[in-house]
């Protein structure tokens, strides 16, 4: 069995964005470009529609600075396109920015909005720009192509799945959610009852189910992972005729 | 020789510089606090215990029992905590039967501190003390390295900011015991929702002369919304890899019960197995 | 021989000998950053409430643990619409507010267009500018708040720090206010919409706690503060207003920290 983790509370606190090395008789104080701001993002496709969603909880350390800020961006007012962004909020923020302004510029030109593939592949670009100094923001880019809700997921580098994801998850609480996500999307270790070696045939599952999923992942999160609550944005991109609708809830989660 | 050795503090250095990881333990995150009243003393605690940032206990104890009119709240190191008060609650209780007379607070509080001050910080035990005793009405806080402090009104732990807060901005001389429980289970939510190490629930302690009372989830104020749907999986869900048959006659190969209460040995058919 | 850049220029070691470079301050590198804030400002705290926005700061600036300045002004008001709270370095503070913030408001009010920049486009340029410098590792060591009055009539209050960091909440609270202040404040408004239940009398009361309880328990503040209210009637700020109210009443019974009791 691993052995647990632990932050010693009295000496990591309060938490500071410098750390102490000791180089013989003179202390250096270093400061490192990045923080972790917690929280997770988690998306999943249907047949014809996409859900993607994150929580409201922005943190550091061991302090709460916000319980509204939004994670999930649509990309533009006429574009299916959404994108979720979590791990440093600075350059998450920053690569959500990049985004908009490349989408809104590509119509200007083009007088036509941005595919989804285009629009993944682009995002692949930037992050990979910045591979020397990356910049920490784990992506999970959506929208509706060709009638179908199509899901990309990134590392910080730019890696990504040309065809696609049916599902994924990142940030914080991602080591939680994505075993579920094996289980009931994936249906992993799932077999037709007493026909021992048939696998359940995976399909593509329907919208309230997916939202029933994406519900109790988040809330089963807030219970065992302390960056994770607040309250839960849920995006659904649906196609509808050769268009597609966006629409958003909100729902509250556990704020301990 | 005499002294305290610490020579296994040096081999673990030792095995960290090449590389080898110290094993961490199970942190109480926590928010602890104490404040006396007119009459007694309240001590009160959240509920959340945490390895890093994963909540491994949602409604844990951290109230612990030295003797009945002798609580501490404790925080860092869970096995810590646990120990170190299960530790001076024996050796009080024996010093209680030795000398004859009821143990006081002071002497509680001056074992855990010389404890923890040999152990130089290594264990990772910050504690609250509260008691009342013939001496009267006491309440102090010991810090892992031995230091200890003593004031109306005291706060441990992650959360201690919040929890302080709380208290530097309504607390007020002469409680009566109402208010003090009040005040303290305002500044335990205080660190519930401002800090992430803290959550669930709050736990108190109501220590007077006359009696002590712990209530246990004296507020609950986090409790988890019904699940949007089942979980249970149909029967035979699971695969089966192999399958082994073992007969209830074979079973006493590997184990056999005998009562020996006298009435002479059961035979092995009259065990109980589960079907 | 050595080619690095602090060595352009000097006389070479293996002709003239051992060059004593020990009058340079900096002999690690080319060119050196701010590797750490040197004098300091502590929390600033801020509260939206039905009609605007208060926040404090106060006056005092830290050199280490000395307390070296005592009248020094935290908070800025940018424009008619706008009031900044900065703690951290004071020198990259008053960079800030002095050399960037002032050439903005003039380079807007030159254009005399009748558009005026508010509270949400100085922080997005705030944010900007730390965000860039975080990006080239030259730090401006600060934590700010951006508070103003929208045209929309809503109050507006946004946090930015040192990384470039972004957040937004109806309280903010930076350094030890995150820790001391924000527990109070987020009592009083847990939420947007109990924000427009808040009026302004109870958010400078709860501000005004939350400098008394920093007062306390900040071991780098003190008893002497920046007050400013923005609402729709423009800002008002007052600088060096006292700490009210004190009260060690819990001193009284203190004997010791251990066994002794009297």
């Amino acid at each position: 069995m691993a052995y647990l983790h632990t932050a010693n509370i009295i000496s990591d606190f309060p938490p500071s964005h410098h750390h102490h090395t000791s180089a013989g008789p003179f202390v250096q104080h270093q400061i490192t470009p990045y923080t972790n701001n917690g929280g997770t993002i988690l998306g999943i496709t249907g047949e014809d529609f996409v859900v993607l969603a994150g929580d409201t909880r922005h943190s550091e350390g061991y302090s709460i600075n916000s319980r509204t800020e939004k994670k999930v961006h649509r990309l533009g007012k006429e574009s299916s396109l959404v994108l979720a962004t979590v791990g440093f909020g600075a350059d998450a923020l920053d690569v959500v920015e990049t985004m908009k302004r490349a989408v809104e510029d590509y119509k200007f030109h083009h007088n036509k909005e941005m595919s989804p593939p285009a629009a993944a592949q682009l995002l692949m670009t930037i992050l990979y720009s910045n591979r020397f100094f990356p910049k920490y923001a784990y992506c999970i880019l959506v929208g509706i192509h060709a009638g179908k809700g199509v899901l990309y997921s990134y590392d910080v580098v730019g890696s990504y799945s040309k065809s696609g994801e049916r599902r994924a998850a990142a940030g914080a609480a991602s080591d939680l959610i994505v075993p579920f996500l094996d289980n009931q999307v994936e249906l992993k270790n799932q077999y037709v009852p007493y026909a021992w070696e048939e696998e359940i045939p995976v399909q593509p599952l329907p919208m309230e189910k997916v939202r029933r999923l994406v519900k109790d992942a988040f809330t089963s999160a807030t219970e065992r992972h302390i960056q994770v609550g607040d309250g839960l944005q849920i995006i659904t991109v649906a196609a509808s005729g050769v268009g597609w609708g966006v629409s958003e809830e909100m729902y509250e989660l556990k704020k301990d | 020789m005499g002294g305290f050795d610490f020579s296994n503090y040096a081999r673990n250095a030792a095995l960290q510089k090449q590389g080898f990881p110290q094993p961490q333990a199970t942190s109480t995150g926590t928010t602890i606090v104490g404040c006396i009243f007119d009459g007694g003393v309240v001590i009160a605690a959240d509920t959340r215990a945490t390895s890093g940032e994963i909540v491994a206990e949602k409604n844990c104890q951290k109230l612990h029992y030295i003797t009945p009119n002798i609580w501490c709240a404790g925080a860092g190191t869970a096995a810590d905590t646990e120990f170190v008060t299960a530790l001076i609650s024996s050796q009080l209780e024996l010093h209680s039967l030795s000398t004859g007379r009821k143990p006081r607070v002071v002497t509680c509080m001056t074992l855990v501190k010389q404890h923890l001050f040999r152990h130089q910080g290594h264990l990772g035990a910050y504690l609250v003390v509260a008691g009342v005793d013939p001496t009267g009405i006491n309440l102090f806080t010991v810090h892992a390295h031995g230091s200890t402090d003593k004031l109306p009104y005291v706060t441990m732990g992650s959360g201690s900011l919040a929890a302080m807060s709380i208290f530097e901005s309504q607390w007020q001389k002469n409680l009566t015991q109402e208010d003090a429980v009040k005040l303290c289970a305002e500044a335990i939510l205080a660190g519930i929702f401002n800090d992430l190490g803290s959550g669930s629930n709050v736990n108190v302690g109501i220590i007077t002369a006359e009696k002590t009372t712990i209530k246990r989830n004296f507020i609950i104020p986090n409790e988890r919304v019904p699940k949007e749907q089942s979980y249970r999986f149909p029967r035979g869900t699971t695969a089966i890899l192999k399958e082994q048959m073992i007969s209830r006659a074979e079973l006493r190969k590997y184990i056999t019960i005998v009562d020996m209460t006298g009435k002479g040995t059961v035979e092995g058919d009259a065990m109980e197995v589960d079907a | 021989m050595n080619h690095t850049p602090e060595n352009w220029g000097r006389p070479r070691d293996d002709i003239y000998g051992f060059y004593d470079k020990s009058f340079l301050q900096n002999t690690g590198g080319a060119q050196q950053h701010t590797t750490r804030p040197v004098v300091t400002g502590t929390s600033v705290v801020a509260l939206k409430y039905n009609g605007g926005v208060v926040m404090a700061a106060d006056n005092l600036a830290s050199y280490g643990s000395l307390a070296r300045f005592t009248d020094i002004k935290r908070i800025k008001q940018v424009g008619d619409h706008t009031i900044v709270g900065a703690g951290g370095d004071i020198s990259d503070m008053q960079y800030l507010f002095d050399k960037l913030l002032e050439s903005v408001l003039i380079k807007e009010e030159y254009q005399n267009d009748g558009h005026a920049l508010r509270a949400p486009h100085i922080y997005s340029y705030l944010a900007r500018v730390l965000y860039n410098r975080r990006c080239k590792f030259n730090f401006l060591w600060n934590s700010i708040l951006v508070a103003g009055y929208d045209d929309e009539k809503k109050p507006f209050l946004a946090s930015a720090d040192l990384l470039g960091t972004r957040f937004s909440s109806p309280a903010l609270a930076s350094g030890y206010g995150a820790q001391l202040a924000i527990p109070i404040l987020r009592k009083i408004a847990p939420d947007e919409a109990s924000v427009t239940k808040i009026t302004k009398e109870q958010a400078i009361e709860a501000i005004k706690l939350c400098m008394k309880v920093l007062f306390y328990r900040d071991a780098r503040s003190m008893n002497k503060y920046s007050l400013a209210v923005i609402s729709e009637e423009g800002v008002d700020l007052t600088h060096g207003v006292a700490l009210e109210n004190e009260s060690w009443k819990f001193a009284e019974t203190v004997r010791g920290y251990g066994a002794q009791t009297v």
